[in-house]
């Protein structure tokens, strides 16, 4: 899974921090989301995508998608 | 209240408990220690809702789940292995017999609570 996370963290000026609180999650979750080594759950991700103002379809875009 | 400090007071009370428990071996005392442990625990309890951090989340959750299954799988299959060739051994030593048992009972009440909590869990989610 490839996520863009990092990518909408650094247009709002986001650190992993603010963004893991925004969510409910510890920081640790965000790295691994970042990295795609995690796969959320579907409220993890509609909260995430919700937090960088965008939309689930282009925050996680998995393998098959590529 | 921090992460951090709750994690020192925790330390703090295992050291206690330690203590506790090594001179009530020593005294032949067993009703000091299960209440500094119930009470220890009722500490931490009430601590940790104080946390502002967030202490374990939906990836902890299934981490954890995970872990606890595959532990769960291999205690039993060692347990079960372990009790046959114990059982099969009680007439070399008979003090293979109550650990065969004790494994047993172990290894079912572990199935039972696992299928109890899992029933709930299943109902409920």
């Amino acid at each position: 899974m490839i996520t863009k996370i990092k990518e909408y963290r650094a247009k709002l000026n986001l650190t992993q921090n603010e963004l893991a609180e925004m969510v409910g999650v510890r920081r640790e979750t965000i790295v691994f989301l970042e990295q795609g080594k995690y796969m959320p759950s579907l409220k993890l991700a509609y909260d995430v995508a919700k937090a960088l103002e965008t939309k689930i379809e282009k925050l996680f875009i998995l393998d098959e998608e590529k | 209240m921090t992460l951090k400090k709750y994690q020192q007071i925790k330390i703090v009370l295992v050291v206690i408990i330690s203590i506790i428990f090594s001179q009530a071996l020593i005294f032949n005392n067993f009703v000091i220690p299960i209440v500094v442990v119930v009470v220890s625990s009722l500490i931490l309890m009430r601590l940790r809702r104080q946390i502002k951090e967030i202490v374990a989340d939906e990836r902890d959750f299934t981490i954890g789940g995970r872990s606890a299954l595959l532990a769960i799988q291999i205690f039993s299959w060692t347990a079960a292995i372990s009790m046959f060739v114990l059982y099969s051994l009680r007439e070399t030593n008979p003090n293979y017999e109550p650990i065969a048992t004790t494994l047993a009972f172990s290894t079912c009440l572990l199935m039972i609570l696992y299928s109890v909590i899992f029933h709930f869990y299943n109902k409920v989610k």
